[in-house]
Parts: C-alpha cells; sequence; structure tokens
C-alpha cells in the first residue's frame, strides 16, 4: 500500500538553514547538510531544499549544497526557489536532486512546466503553489508569487488544474496564512485540491503537532505532508511523529 | 570489484553511483558500445528516469543497445532500474517504445482507477512496501512489506510468472521486481530507498560475483 509521506522542508540562505514565521523574519538555524544527515538517519522519507532568497533577489542556485547532501542521504530530495528555465531545472537535477520545484516562475511563464516535464518526465517536475484565502476568487483560495508577498489574479483551483495538464507531477501546496504558525494545516485548501488533482499533493503551512498531521492525512486528504518548525526547533522527532501516526492508523514507513 | 553504470544521458546517474561508492565499489561509468566492449567487469547497472524512448534513443546512437544484448549474452549480471528495468523487457505502451527485447514482457500505463473504481494518483510518487518471492537473492536480509521508493507512470508485466519475483499493491497487485537468468530489474530506486535500498543493491553486486564464481 502506498505509504503517506513526511517530508522536511528547509529553507536556505547564504547556505544556511533558515526558518520564518508568515514569510517574514528567518532565522539562521544551522548547516543543511549536517541537518539532512541527521533526518535521513532520522527515518525522514523525503527532503525538500528552498533556496528563499532566489525570487525576489536573484541568486544564484545553490548547486554546491545539493551535491554535498546528494553525497550523504539515499532518500529523495527535491529543490526550488528560483527556477527560472529548463537550464536551472537541469542543472539541480544533474547535482543530485530527484526533483525540481518552480513555483513564481511556473506562474509567470507557464510552458517551463511542458518544457521541463517533456525533458526530465513528469515526476521530476513539482509546482510549489502559495496560497492565501481571498473571498474575491471564485475558489475563496488566491496564488501567490514572490515569497508569498505578491497577489496574483489566479485563482489556485484553477491554477492546480492547469499545472496538472501541463505535466506537473506533483503539487506542494502551501498555505500563506498557516505558514510557520504551527497551528495546524489549511484542511479545506488541502482537500480541496487534494481531492480534484490527479496527481500527489503535499500538504504545507502551519504543521506543529501530530494532530495537525493526522488530520491532514486524513480529511486535508494530502499525499504527503511537509514539516519544518516542528522538527527543527527539536519538539518532535520524525520517529515520534511516524510512531504516532502508524499508532492511529495512519500508513507511513518506519 | 567494480561496477558498471550505464550513463542514459537522459537521467542522473549521480544517485546510483554515490550509493555504490557508499558501499565502497569501484564504479565505471559506460557512455558508449566502444566502452562496453573494452571493460572487463561483469556486472553492470542500468539506471533510468523519465521517457523510455529518449532513453532508447540515447542507448541506440551509442552503439549501447547491441552492445548491452551482447554484454548479458557473454554472460554479464545486469540489474535494470525503474526504466532502464523496463527497457529490458520487449515493448513499452509509453509512446510505442521497443526496449532491449531481453526479457519477455511488456510495460502498461498504471491504471487511474482501483478495480472498484476508486480514483489512482499517477505517477505513483512515494514509499510503497514490496513483498519478495523467499527465496529471492536480491531481497536477502530485507524484511517482508519493507518499503521502497517508487516515482513511475509505467508498470512492467514480465510475461514468464516465475520471473516476477516481487509485487507492490498500487490500485492492484504491481510486478515490481523480476529475475531471467542474470538478467534483474526493479522498478523501484533502490538507491532512493534508505537502508534497505542499499542492502538491496549490495545483494545484487554479492551475487554477481557469486554468479561469475560458478
Amino acid at each position: 500500500m502506498l505509504l503517506k509521506r513526511i517530508i522536511i522542508c528547509l529553507d536556505v540562505r547564504d547556505g544556511k538553514t533558515t526558518k520564518g514565521v508568515r514569510f517574514v523574519d528567518n532565522v539562521d538555524i544551522g548547516d543543511p547538510v549536517a541537518m539532512a544527515a541527521d533526518y535521513y538517519a532520522q527515518g525522514v522519507d523525503e527532503l525538500v531544499f528552498y533556496d528563499i532568497t532566489a525570487s525576489s533577489e536573484r541568486r544564484m542556485l545553490f548547486v554546491d549544497t545539493v551535491r554535498a547532501v546528494a553525497e550523504r542521504i539515499f532518500i529523495p530530495f527535491s529543490v526550488g526557489g528560483g527556477v527560472g528555465s529548463v537550464d536551472d531545472m537541469r542543472a539541480v537535477l544533474l547535482a543530485g536532486a530527484e526533483k525540481v520545484s518552480v513555483n513564481s516562475q511556473a506562474v509567470l511563464n507557464p510552458s517551463l512546466i511542458d518544457d521541463g516535464a517533456r525533458l526530465f518526465g513528469s515526476q521530476c517536475v513539482v509546482v510549489g503553489m502559495d496560497v492565501k484565502r481571498d473571498p474575491a476568487v471564485s475558489s475563496g483560495f488566491r496564488v501567490f508569487i514572490h515569497g508569498g508577498r505578491t497577489p496574483t489574479d489566479r485563482d489556485a483551483v484553477e491554477w492546480a488544474d492547469e499545472v496538472v495538464s501541463r505535466g506537473a507531477g506533483e503539487i506542494v501546496l502551501n498555505s500563506i496564512d498557516a505558514d510557520g504558525t504551527r497551528d495546524g494545516y489549511d484542511i479545506l485548501l488541502t482537500q480541496t485540491i487534494s481531492s480534484r488533482a490527479p496527481v500527489p499533493v503535499v500538504a504545507s503551512g502551519g504543521g506543529g503537532t501530530v494532530d495537525h498531521l493526522y488530520e491532514v492525512l486524513t480529511a486535508g486528504e494530502a499525499d504527503a505532508a511537509l514539516v519544518a518548525s516542528m522538527v527543527h526547533y527539536g519538539a518532535f522527532s520524525v520517529g515520534e511523529i511516524k510512531q504516532q501516526l502508524h499508532s492511529r492508523g495512519v500508513g507511513v514507513r518506519v | 570489484m567494480t561496477v558498471l553504470v550505464v550513463d542514459t544521458e537522459v537521467s542522473n546517474l549521480r544517485s546510483v553511483v554515490t550509493a555504490l561508492r557508499a558501499l565502497s565499489y569501484r564504479v565505471q561509468i559506460i557512455r558508449s558500445g566502444a566502452q562496453l566492449r573494452h571493460t572487463s567487469s561483469r556486472t553492470l547497472i542500468f539506471p533510468g528516469v523519465g521517457d523510455a524512448q529518449s532513453t532508447m534513443d540515447s542507448l541506440t546512437r551509442r552503439g549501447l543497445d547491441g552492445m548491452l544484448r551482447r554484454f548479458i549474452r557473454d554472460g554479464g549480471v545486469v540489474l535494470g532500474i525503474c526504466v532502464g528495468a523496463q527497457l529490458l523487457l520487449h515493448r513499452s505502451e509509453e509512446r510505442d517504445a521497443v526496449g532491449l527485447r531481453v526479457v519477455r514482457g511488456t510495460n502498461r500505463r498504471l491504471p487511474d482507477r482501483t478495480a472498484d473504481g476508486a480514483r489512482l494518483k499517477i505517477p505513483q510518487i512515494g514509499w510503497n512496501t514490496v513483498r519478495a518471492r523467499s527465496a529471492s537473492a536480491l531481497f536477502l536480509g530485507i524484511p517482508q512489506d519493507s518499503a521502497f521508493y517508487f516515482a513511475h507512470s509505467y508498470c512492467m508485466a514480465p510475461s514468464v510468472r516465475t520471473e516476477q519475483i516481487a509485487w507492490c499493491e498500487y490500485g492492484g497487485l504491481l510486478s515490481v521486481a523480476f529475475a531471467a537468468g542474470r538478467v534483474y530489474g526493479v522498478q523501484f530506486h533502490p538507491e532512493k530507498s534508505g537502508p534497505h535500498g542499499l542492502r538491496l543493491l549490495r545483494n545484487f553486486v554479492s551475487h554477481s560475483a557469486r554468479l561469475q564464481c560458478s
């Protein structure tokens, strides 16, 4: 049976892992390569690395960090942050990432998704979406870009449909409202997108307790959940999270 | 022990190479038919991600299709991974790609519904539990229902039942590994499946060494 995945997200700036609340006030919290090796040893299913300054400040991709991580861990990981061309995608994949994630650049230039899927395969192309509740759009969920700072006129449900038709193999759905709060995922948002999408959907934003994870993986119908604050500050270990989910009947790799 | 790894140009072989080096094996990357003809190693891994036809075209362009068949005929031991495994079979529904035709079977697109009509997401991405035949050399020391990492839209259907050696459940029973003489194939990515995946790679190389001694 396909298991639900627990994925740890590391935001990286200037080669250091960093964490913020609601996309502001970033604080350095450690070396991404060492953290990756530690989480791998703890049994995490997958990792995601985002170069978080990339979209707004146009930094070069952190290929050296990717390569160093690939030498140390034998689980899948994806990389994103400012990926704007198939050359960027190729650099990340050749450095050792399984998947490359596109977000703002996919909204600004949607054929990036089609090109990536055609060249590398859908399973390599993840589309990240930053979404905020907004009654002014038809589904009630508006797509934002540039690290969640810039609103677009895109409806999240329509955008999710479009990225799938263009060849995205997976969607990482981030709630801007919930991000960093540790108060729970946006269950309605997740369920709305995941029940409709024919590709795996990863819930992101707000994970703070095992209850939150349980909720988003069951009621939220997410195929996987991203955690960050919950593990980076040592409140929970990967083992604890998985044991508790397993004992509550959620199929996870233990 | 030197393990050969085929560079298919369209996929990432770095993960497989890194895993093999972490297991202390020497690795030689094979980029052409000529290179394969001149190596003395008889243990080869054929990784693959992405598009089956592009991968096949890449092999043909460099004379690797014929040389891989010859390598196998001459007693070489091969492990195909994901698209690599699929290409060892005869053909694929994916753009009607024709494979290396070394092992009898085809590849089919994953169904988008389960037998009772529930929607199935494609590609299958994530960890799924695998059951293997108990005597299988590839799975030695790996507990039943261990999870391996999958990322695929097409699945293998080896024709000969006794050559199917492992299965997972995804919308029905899927064949996820085969063993046909000295040719092995796995649908999942052992280089991305944590400690059990590394154990499988080690089992393959050890088994290959044993086969060559006998």
